[in-house]
């Protein structure tokens, strides 16, 4: 044996057991999340909640919502929002230094006026040009913030820092939100009297090609491009498989930035969001719960699993590789900061299963993958390919990854079926088959640029452009 | 890449063979999962298209019983003897065939139960008469008897909603059940059988009450006449600290002026929560002592706790509070700044100028907190 074939060997067999770990890690989730998406919709069948819609005895809830040069669709988001089904709440609109006419559209539309307004800085922002609330009594609940740029974190943290209620919800504004949404978020904040729950997550779904008017959303459809229904595809099993299992182990580590719910009071004892990362949504669920462990306070991050929250998917992939890259450089920053809790069994089962979990799955995957990809290269130029080993162990990976999203349609299809018709199923199916082929490597790839321009310490956010509601399809 | 050759420990066609039918099972899980996805797609809209019709069937059944009393109602003049009378409605012969498939039970069940919550009074009564009628209370004393929790749950909500006080001794022992869900709908429908005398639950209440059961009874309550119920002194005193502070709540909303010490004593209380709600109860039950009562806590609490008494001493205060008020204006805090300058604002005729003669006055923050509460005063 050669030090050459050695080192190959020892490669492949990395590679075999990685390949295995990753498979046996997913085939768990999908297993454990079966029983939590059950007993909640059992749960859910029969919970009344329009009496917390009418009650007073709820909390308060503020809604924070940053803009940035939302110009073209601020009215309506801000209209949907101020629609939802709470009885106490405030909504308040952060504009981040917007280059357009955000601001001078909100104050006409809603008659605003710059009120004075004492703003306790509990978390360091950036300055504050201005606070406005609408002398119509019927918008009563708006505020709208105008501020220096300084980034998405830095205008949840003047939103945090503006609010008056115990708990926050923070959201893109530009998702639409169902009109019972809150009421479903705020719920599981009631419902946990020994564990203390410091936020609360929310499914996603992608909102292309579904009917959206006056900011609602009217009919749910199948997105007809490819990226946006592969997106699709990929945030049911994120979202139905992932994180329902993960609340289960209470063990999340991220509740996405577009619709999270958070107990202000830790928020505010943690700093608020931290600017300097792109990973600001990751890094704030990971920090409360570092503070909770480190205090040796009994808490929990809960998730529900009804669609709640729709958004946006970016439809081509030069805005795709931005944010899956933005996406992997956010993951690396948080693992980075709270490294100290890998196999720390100091942070219970953070330390010992989601951290691992996140760096073995989340930041290590595409990097193996990738490796494996050169790997591949390296052994056809030098001739010592095996083809027969190589194809089998591709059709492995193939044939699970397409099985792995078959099951998440069928969880879909069991438990909120919002793909109704066969032909969307069908798309879907195909799309499961195509996924690993013309979306996948294209994710690893972004991901791989992401670790890049980690190392180059790259850290903008990459511009994120979207097509807007208004151009979705109307049947 | 020279597999045969690279390890003795295991045969190089072994592995293609152990990774081949590895494949083979994925591909077949993956089209059976396929076909059964399209096969329960077709069952299910097949069934959509029958729920639609199943779904008119049983609204046309609920109006029918619903119209029954606008159409007395036009007739008689004693409405709600008449209605109350009514103990058949005339089922049509498909309704029945109907009744024996289990989806369409279901369906009317459903909506039976969502009719009825938004109904009261004689219509809701005719509801009520209609589903006793048609045997659904059977079906509803089977899902209760059933394994399943969710179902226990379900169907002891249901007997609630319908009003079943026959049903009471079925329900009564789950009031302590260890299933939360379960617990809860039992409380609920208690209250909804007993009411205020539903609560004695609590006289030995094992669980906590969640903030959530809490709403859903205190919602329940308030549809009840208010009346001088007996309890709430002894579940000031209960060991299970979520009895107290929902017992702070109650007389805190029924205005229970007589448990006053009661509620102060609680503020000695070393649950957090329980001295809050034992400072907000204050604040509805107060007397000519409850500022200085107050008072006497400040300094042993969190600062929630704090803001929720300066809150408090808004409402209450007086002149006599302006040096306390005023020195908590020197403390670090801007929250307990923003709300001791409100609270020194709302007291007496002179509180403004109380506040603007404060020293620092015109430095930040106090000129941005002073600006707030004037703007807000206008």
């Amino acid at each position: 044996m050669t030090w050459l074939t050695l080192i190959s060997d020892l490669i492949t067999y990395g590679f075999i057991s990685y390949t295995v770990f990753l498979l046996s890690g997913y085939i768990l989730i999908g297993i454990y999340s079966i029983g939590v998406v059950k007993n909640y919709r059992h749960k859910n069948s029969f919970t009344n909640y329009r009496l917390l819609a009418g009650s007073t005895q709820t909390p308060g809830i503020s809604i924070l919502a940053p803009a940035y040069n939302e110009g073209a669709n601020i009215i309506e988001n801000v209209r949907s929002l101020l629609s939802l089904h709470y009885n106490n709440m405030e909504v308040i609109i952060i504009n981040d230094g917007s280059k357009d006419d955000s601001m001078e559209k909100l104050i006409d539309v809603y008659d605003l006026y710059k009120s004075d307004f004492f703003v306790d800085e509990q978390i360091p922002t950036k300055n504050i040009r201005g606070i406005y609330r609408s002398r119509n009594f019927i918008y009563s609940k708006l505020i709208v913030v105008d501020k220096e740029n300084g980034g998405k974190a830095d205008a949840l943290n003047v939103g945090i820092n503006v609010s008056g209620n115990d708990y926050v919800v923070c959201i893109d504004v530009d998702c639409i939100l169902e009109q019972d949404a809150l009421l479903k978020l705020i719920k599981p904040f009631l419902e946990s009297p020994l564990e203390r729950v410091i936020a609360t997550g929310g499914v996603v779904r992608i909102a292309n090609g579904c009917e959206i008017e006056n900011g609602r959303l009217m009919k749910i459809n199948l997105p007809d491009q490819f990226l946006p229904r592969a997106q699709t595809l990929e945030y049911i099993r994120a979202f139905l498989l992932g994180r329902m299992a993960w609340a289960r182990l209470n063990g999340l580590m991220l509740i996405s930035g577009a619709f999270g719910a958070f107990d202000k009071e830790i928020v505010i004892k943690c700093g608020g969001y931290d600017h300097k990362t792109v990973g600001e949504d990751m890094e704030l669920i990971v920090r409360m719960r570092r503070y909770m462990e480190e205090r040796d306070l009994p808490y929990k991050v809960a998730f529900i699993p009804d669609p709640l929250c729709w958004t946006e998917a970016p439809a081509s992939y030069k805005i795709l590789g931005r944010q899956r890259n933005r996406w992997t450089r956010g993951t690396i920053e948080t693992l980075k900061f709270h490294r100290i809790m890998f196999f720390n069994p100091k942070y219970g089962s953070m330390g010992l299963l989601s951290y691992p979990y996140w760096f073995f799955f989340e930041f290590l995957a595409p990097i193996v993958e990738f490796g494996g990809f050169v790997f591949f290269i390296i052994s056809i130029i030098t001739g010592s390919m095996n083809w027969i080993f190589f194809l089998s162990l591709l059709g492995l990976i193939y044939s699970f990854g397409v099985l792995y999203s078959i099951f998440a349609i069928l969880m879909e299809v069991l438990s909120y079926n919002q793909y109704r018709s066969r032909k969307d199923i069908l798309n879907l199916i195909i799309t499961a088959i195509l996924e690993p082929i013309l979306f996948h490597p294209f994710v690893v790839w972004s991901a791989i640029q992401g670790n890049i321009d980690f190392l180059r310490k790259k850290n903008a956010w990459g511009e994120m452009t979207r097509a807007g509601f208004s151009t979705t399809k109307k049947v | 890449m020279n597999y045969p050759e690279i390890s003795s420990l295991i045969n190089f066609h072994s592995w293609i063979f152990g990774i081949g039918v590895v494949i083979f099972l994925f591909v077949v899980t993956i089209l059976i999962i396929c076909i059964y996805i399209l096969i329960y797609l077709y069952i299910v809209n097949k069934r959509e298209s029958k729920f639609e019709r199943w779904k008119f069937i049983s609204d046309t059944l609920i109006r029918k019983s619903i119209f029954f009393e606008e159409d007395e109602s036009a007739s008689s003049g004693n409405l709600l003897l008449k209605v109350l009378e009514v103990n058949t409605f005339h089922i049509p012969d498909r309704v029945k065939k109907l009744l024996q498939n289990p989806h369409f039970k279901h369906v009317l069940i459903t909506d039976l139960i969502a009719a009825r919550q938004n109904m009261t009074g004689a219509a809701g009564q005719n509801l009520k008469n209609l589903f006793k009628q048609l045997e659904l209370d059977k079906e509803v004393i089977l899902m209760i008897k059933s394994n399943s929790w969710y179902l226990k749950a379900a169907g002891i909500q249901y007997l609630g909603v319908m009003e079943m006080v026959e049903h009471m001794n079925l329900i009564l022992p789950y009031i302590n059940n260890e299933r939360g869900l379960i617990r809860v709908e039992a409380q609920n429908t208690v209250v909804k059988f007993s009411g205020f005398e539903g609560l004695r639950f609590l006289d030995s209440a094992a669980f906590l009450i969640t903030e959530w059961q809490q709403i859903k009874l205190l919602e329940e309550l308030s549809q009840l006449p208010g009346e001088n119920f007996t309890g709430i002194d002894k579940w000031l005193k209960s060991s299970n600290y979520s009895v107290v502070v929902f017992a702070l709540k109650l007389a805190r909303n029924y205005f229970r002026f007589e448990l006053y010490d009661n509620v102060i004593s609680c503020l000695r209380h070393k649950n957090d929560e329980v001295r809050r709600q034992a400072i907000l109860a204050a604040k509805e039950l107060q007397t000519a002592a409850t500022a200085s009562d107050l008072i006497k806590f400040y300094g042993l609490e969190n600062e929630k706790n704090k803001l929720a008494i300066i809150k408090v001493l808004e409402d209450v205060g007086t002149d006599a509070e302006f040096s306390f008020l005023t020195a908590i204006l020197d403390e670090a805090s801007n929250q307990l700044k923003m709300a001791a300058a409100k609270a020194i604002a709302a007291i007496g005729d002179n509180g403004m100028e109380t506040l603007e003669s404060y020293p620092n006055a015109d430095r930040y923050p106090y000129n941005q907190i002073i600006s707030q509460v004037k703007a807000e005063m206008k």
